[in-house]
């Protein structure tokens, strides 16, 4: 009699593709929160400037971490606080194209506020600091597009006026 | 102060050839002013402190980590050389989370004062009072407090502080823009010689009044004043107002107010009868200088022996000047209320052309049973309900409280009974009257 492999192959297969989802799709393991992710990232961020002034990489590599486990939070504001938390990890470990990705998602994900127009600030600084002085105008026109016309609270206003001076 | 420099932590910065020239620590606030609302969680701080500036270009990091500040309401504006000292950048370091960099162009060098002021939430305040009525219950002495508690992530030392009454209109609320699902929880702070502070649970528990700071013999002055629709107390003196703590001042006394001790009884909404006083806050009745904030009541009654009784402790809501103040006591076992449905009967019924009922009247009779099984007399108010078109009998003392509420008034000698009957008569379908 001929052994029927397909049901110990199909088990296997099943059992492969659920370790598999549970390694790479589960982004937050059981038990922690995006939120608790968020401060863990937000605690190892506020530790990463040394005394002597140098950076703690093994810290900005950490806090990288944690803040990407809380991006896609369902709290907008915490997901808008990860990206720009992740943006300033990538700008630690000097892959500014990392971090202008990361600063992008919050315009898109809070239109308008506080936190949107503090990541488009930082990806026009980084821009002009990494010598994009054309994409960085770009994106000063873009902050005085968005929030020149509003009434800001001087927080905000004195960036768009000084975005109003790069733009020239 | 090391609170103060883990959420301030400024930096003056040259930004000459990117070098740091001129690290300097900053100097500890000269002057802090806290305006805290009790309508909202909000308080406005404004506070004063001296910078080292270098001429031309300089940096000033400030960090709202650990904090409940509100990052969009940071104000910052120079108090002396004005019109030679301008904030012309803002930018967000990136090795610091929840932080900004002023950038400080200044055409002077040396000592510039600087207001920073900002909105937080975590600071509160509200009334705290203490009232103990005679062993008659005519007449009631009251003290008042205010209290504010400090759960803002920041201490404040030797701050003005000032307390609004009155409700102010907020789109959103700073405690969510400050630090929406990320706060931490900080650390409790202790220091002896802080006498008059306490953490919130210790000071409710224990329920002290009037005690002062331990630097000073005199309590505070509690300056108060109307403004547009708003009053605002201010604190004389200067406070220490730590993280988790709060902090209570005397705000004023008045005894020998004349008060009303009554009981009231409604079906549904208190399920036996309620002991209350009743004042007015008037000027007949020493009061009416001020609303009355919203806060806490402790209750006391003078015993025979001339001890205090503890009556209850419940909460007060705002009382304008010229309104009735209702503090409610709890419920007194010894007063007793209860009414009976006695008879229910159908009567008058009209029917419609197709033989169906269309129209008729309820008649009910309700007996109510008052018993005072206290040795004093009692002043008490039952108030009873009725739905839709009805109508109460004559031969009974009542007085109408509204549209669909009919009270009974009444008084009682200690030990004493009383029975109220009355007929009311529903009328239902097409006899309807109104």
């Amino acid at each position: 009699m001929k052994f029927d492999y397909r049901l110990p192959v199909l088990i296997a297969v099943l059992a492969v593709a659920s370790a598999y989802y549970n390694v790479t799709r589960r982004a937050v393991p059981p038990g922690i929160t995006q939120e608790e992710h968020f401060k863990r990232a937000e605690e190892l961020h506020s530790k990463i400037l040394r005394e002597d002034g140098s950076i703690d990489k093994n810290k900005v590599r950490e806090a990288l971490a944690e803040y990407k486990l809380a991006l896609d939070a369902s709290d907008l504001r915490l997901s808008a606080k990860s990206h720009i938390g992740a943006g300033q990890m990538n700008i630690l470990e000097g892959d500014t194209s990392a971090a202008i990705a990361e600063w992008k998602n919050v315009s898109v994900i809070l239109p308008g506020d506080f936190e949107s127009l503090r990541a488009m600030k930082s990806i026009a600084d980084a821009m002009k600091e990494n010598g994009q002085k054309e994409d960085a105008k770009e994106w000063y026109k873009k902050i005085v597009s968005e929030f020149g016309d509003s009434k800001l609270p001087q927080a905000m206003k004195v960036i768009v006026n000084s975005t109003r001076k790069e733009m020239n | 102060m090391k609170r103060i420099f883990l959420f301030l932590s400024l930096l003056l910065i040259s930004l000459d050839a990117d070098a740091r020239i001129g690290l300097v620590t900053l100097p500890r606030r000269e002057a802090v002013q806290l305006t805290i609302y009790n309508s909202a969680d909000l308080t406005l701080v404004r506070e004063r402190r001296t910078l080292t500036l270098a001429k031309g270009k300089n940096r000033l990091e400030f960090s709202w980590a650990n904090t409940l500040i509100d990052p969009t309401s940071v104000q910052f504006d120079a108090v002396s050389n004005t019109d030679k000292v301008e904030l012309i950048d803002i930018s967000f370091p990136a090795q610091a989370p929840n932080a900004l960099v002023w950038t400080i162009e200044s055409e002077v060098s040396g000592e510039v004062i600087v207001e920073i002021s900002y909105f937080t939430s975590g600071l509160t305040w509200s009334a705290d009072y203490e009232a103990t009525a005679d062993k008659g219950g005519k007449k009631l002495s009251l003290n008042s407090f205010v209290k504010a508690t400090n759960n803002s992530g920041e201490d404040y030392d030797g701050a003005q502080v000032r307390l609004i009454v009155g409700t102010i209109h907020l789109v959103e609320d700073i405690s969510e823009l400050a630090n929406r699902g990320a706060r931490p929880i900080p650390p409790p702070v202790l220091n002896r010689a802080r006498a008059m502070m306490m953490p919130e649970a210790v000071a409710s528990s224990v329920g002290l009044g009037g005690r002062f700071s331990a630097d000073s013999e005199e309590p505070p002055e509690i300056i108060r004043e109307g403004l547009s629709e708003y009053f605002i107390y201010t604190v004389s003196g200067e406070h220490s107002v730590p993280n988790t703590w709060a902090v209570r001042w005397p705000n004023f006394s008045q005894s020998d107010i004349d008060i009303e001790n009554f009981y009231r009884y409604e079906e549904g909404r208190y399920n036996e009868p309620r002991r209350f006083f009743k004042l007015k806050n008037d000027e007949a009745h020493k009061l009416g200088k001020e609303p009355l904030p919203d806060g806490r009541i402790e209750v006391f009654q003078v015993r025979e022996d001339g001890t205090r009784a503890f009556l209850g402790k419940t909460i007060s809501k705002y009382v304008p000047v010229g309104e009735w103040w209702e503090i409610d006591l709890g419920a007194d076992p010894d007063v007793i209320v209860k009414p009976k449905l006695m008879r229910r009967e159908i009567d008058d019924v009209e029917f419609d052309s197709d033989g169906d009922p269309s129209g008729w009247k309820v008649i009910e009779t309700w007996l109510i049973e008052v018993l005072n099984s206290r040795t004093d007399a009692i002043a008490i108010e039952i108030d009873r309900n009725f739905d839709g078109d009805f109508t109460l009998s004559q031969n009974v003392e009542k007085e109408k409280y509204d549209f669909d509420t009919v009270r009974f008034k009444r008084s009682l000698g200690g030990g004493e009974s009383e029975k109220i009957e009355y007929t009311v008569t529903y009328r239902k379908g097409t006899l309807i009257k109104r």
